[in-house]
Order: structure tokens, then C-alpha cells, then sequence
């Protein structure tokens, strides 16, 4: 069980997160849409240092080393081409085989990461996320670029994810991808948890105009 | 050192991280200044065929690789080896040698026995060139700040200019063990859950 407990945080005055609490199990996949929602995952895996609370696993804190984090866009390191980046995955983890993620998003792995086009960039930064052995995945908006097909794919992986013991954290500002996939959603606003919808209350919630289908981005 | 965005690097895959020991520094130079590594590679052969020039040729090849340590690289890579501070800066020190002496084994073999007779100036070429090295990747990582534009601080640049005029060389010493102090500090920031 990972608790997030009265998280804030504040960027001068503006407070972006207020007390924000999640009890969120293991195990599962958990979306998280609404205002703030990448900043939170941020948090979660420690790029953003909180004013106060915590994030905790069973009491203890939360190890980076547990934890493998996609940047909604992600950027590469100048002069490195996509193939040097899966190798560098490789290098420190020789257990991991991209292949079959490669099939999946393509990229095109002898051209400078850096340089690639968003889409691209995305397919990278899932591969060398998903292909990296953690116990729990931080995907921020890992929908977002994705066209339908590769969309239906990412979803079949989370599911996969879900069910092979892994706890999966993912931002979406749209609810509809999240149907079928999540365990539950918290939706976020003005720096709080304003509600929380269980995976049979989704199609529901993506169903009503007004409910936060197409919630504004952050 | 950051490249021009649009500027092609130099993407043959010869140049590989697992023949570089994993440095994303050495990858990154290498594909960013291909034309410097070939012109290095004509000079050097240049100095080779001179009786004194070999080894000291060597040694500024090895000041000059420093520059691969000059821009900090994202956090995501900074934390992929999954080591802690001290063991992540033992890593990249010796990955460091390891790819300078062994790009530079060819001419080292090809200086001592074109000059048998200067062949004890590798004595004095390898502590240095390994020296200069040790300072690039100590004096990265004591300032290193993942998400702001890298700056380096005038005492390292004259730490830096030491390795190339002798009256600074005591400056270069004192601040390569402060930096490696003040290297595994600031590291632990950033990795202190690998501990």
C-alpha cells in the first residue's frame, strides 16, 4: 500500500498541492487526472521536494530504486541516438530485452533521441521505462501522442503491468483511455482530491458532458 | 558543448555504450565532435612520427577529452547504474581510464617502439593523462545540478588551464581533492536511496 499524506506543495505563494491524500494499494493501476496531476506524480518520485508530508510504503518511505518514472515529454541527453539509449539500459541491467517493446513503438533507433518528433520521443521514453524491471511505474500522461493503435496497446500493457504484481501511478487528461484499464481514479483540482471513482464507476464519469472527460490540461 | 539543435551527430554504430563502459559522456563526445576525433586521430599519428612529441601529444588528447565532462546529463541517467554516490564517481573515474587508455593504446604501442629511446616519458604520461581525468570527472559532478544550465566556476577553469601550464599545477592538485569531497557530497543528494 502506498500512502501519499497530506502532501504540499507550494512554488512561491501559489500553493499547487494542499494536503493531498491517496491510499493507494499495490498490485493495481491507479489514474489520476485533473489539475496538478503531473506535479503530483513528480512528487511521488522525488524530482519535486514537498513543504510538507509524505509518501510512504507500508510505513516506510518511498525508494527511488523501487521506482521507474515517464516524463509526459520526454528529453534526451544531446548526442545520444535512440539505440545508445537502449543500450544504456542494457549496459546496467543485461536481464532486459527491448524487442518486443520495440516492435511495438517503434522508433528509429540510429537517429539522436533528442532530435526525434514528440511521437517518437514518447515510443522512447516507454520503452526504456517499461523495459527497466521496477516495482512501481510512474507514467505521466502515457497516453498523450499516442495514435489509436499504439493507444490500444498501451492499455493491453497495463493491464499486463497491473496483473504481474506491479503498482502503476498514471496522469491522463482524459478519462476515456483509463476505462477498462484503471483500478480507480482520483480526479484532482484546485490542489486537492476533489473525488475518487472506482474502475465501474469510469464509464460513467467519461459518459457525462460536464464530469471531466476532456479536463483542461495542466 | 551543448550541441546546435538540428546539428547532425555522428550516428555510425561503431560508437556503442557498451564498448565505452557504459559512459554516456564518452558516447555522447564522440558522436557530437566526429570531426575533432578524427583530426586528434591525424595529429597524434603526426606526433608519433616525431622522436619527443608521442607522448605529450597523449597528454593534451587526454585534457581535451575533459570536455566530454563538461555538460551535466539528466537525472534519469545519473541514476540508471543504480549505485550510491562513492561507488558511481569509483565507476566513472575508472570507466574514464579505461576508454582513454585503450583508445589510446594503438599509438602508445606504435610510440614506443617507433622511439624506444622516449619511451620513458610514458612514466610521466600515464599518472598525468590519468590525473586530468580524474579532475574533469570530479569537478563535474561537485557542481553537478541536473535541471539548471550548466556554469563553470572560475577556480575550475584555472583548475582546468593546470593541466596545460605547469605554474597552475599545484591549484589543479588541491582542488581535485576538494572536489572529489565535495563530489560525493553533492552526489548524495540526488542517490542518497542506492545507499
Amino acid at each position: 500500500m502506498i500512502t501519499i499524506d497530506t502532501l504540499r506543495v507550494r512554488e512561491g505563494r501559489r500553493i499547487l498541492l494542499d494536503g493531498v491524500t491517496m491510499h493507494l494499494p499495490g498490485n493495481a493501476v491507479h489514474g489520476i487526472t485533473g489539475e496538478g496531476r503531473s506535479l503530483l506524480l513528480q512528487t511521488v518520485c522525488g524530482l519535486v521536494t514537498p513543504e510538507t508530508g509524505s509518501v510512504s510504503e507500508s510505513g516506510h518511505p518511498l525508494q527511488r530504486r523501487e521506482m521507474a518514472f515517464l516524463a509526459a515529454d520526454p528529453h534526451f541527453w544531446p548526442g545520444l541516438t535512440a539505440r545508445d539509449c537502449i543500450g544504456l539500459v542494457r549496459y546496467n541491467d543485461r536481464t532486459e530485452y527491448p524487442e518486443a517493446l520495440i516492435r511495438r513503438f517503434p522508433v528509429p533507433l540510429d537517429t539522436e533521441a533528442r532530435t526525434l518528433p514528440s511521437r517518437e520521443r514518447k515510443h522512447l521514453g516507454i520503452i526504456l521505462t517499461l523495459m527497466r524491471d521496477k516495482r512501481i511505474l510512474l507514467l505521466d500522461e502515457p497516453f498523450r501522442e499516442l495514435e489509436p493503435e499504439r493507444l490500444f496497446v498501451m492499455q493491453q500493457l497495463l493491464l499486463h503491468l497491473g496483473t504481474e504484481g506491479r503498482t502503476v501511478l498514471l496522469t491522463s487528461g482524459k478519462i476515456t483511455p483509463l476505462e477498462g484499464v484503471c483500478d480507480d481514479l482520483y480526479l484532482l483540482g484546485g490542489g486537492r482530491v476533489l473525488a475518487r471513482y472506482e474502475h465501474y464507476e469510469l464509464g460513467r464519469v467519461a459518459g457525462i458532458p460536464d464530469s471531466g472527460s476532456e479536463i483542461p490540461k495542466n | 558543448m551543448t550541441s546546435a539543435p538540428g546539428k547532425r551527430i555522428y550516428t555510425r554504430r561503431w560508437i556503442r555504450p557498451e564498448r565505452l563502459g557504459g559512459s554516456p559522456e564518452w558516447t555522447a563526445g564522440l558522436r557530437r565532435h566526429p570531426r575533432a576525433l578524427w583530426i586528434t586521430v591525424g595529429l597524434l599519428t603526426l606526433c608519433i612520427l616525431l622522436p619527443v612529441a608521442g607522448f605529450p601529444g597523449l597528454y593534451v588528447a587526454a585534457v581535451a577529452c575533459g570536455a566530454f565532462y563538461l555538460d551535466d546529463e539528466p537525472l534519469e541517467l545519473l541514476r540508471l547504474p543504480e549505485l550510491n554516490a562513492g561507488r558511481l564517481l569509483v565507476r566513472k573515474v575508472l570507466t574514464a581510464w579505461r576508454n582513454y587508455f585503450l583508445l589510446t593504446l594503438p599509438f602508445t604501442l606504435l610510440a614506443i617502439l617507433a622511439h624506444p629511446r622516449t619511451a620513458w616519458i610514458a612514466a610521466a604520461w600515464a599518472p598525468l593523462a590519468a590525473l586530468a581525468l580524474l579532475y574533469a570527472v570530479v569537478a563535474k559532478y561537485a557542481h553537478y545540478a541536473p535541471e539548471k544550465p550548466r556554469r563553470q566556476p572560475l577556480a575550475a577553469r584555472f583548475g582546468s588551464a593546470g593541466f596545460l601550464f605547469p605554474v597552475l599545477l599545484p591549484l589543479s592538485l588541491a582542488l581535485t581533492v576538494s572536489y572529489a569531497l565535495r563530489a560525493e557530497r553533492n552526489l548524495n543528494r540526488y542517490l542518497h536511496d542506492y545507499d
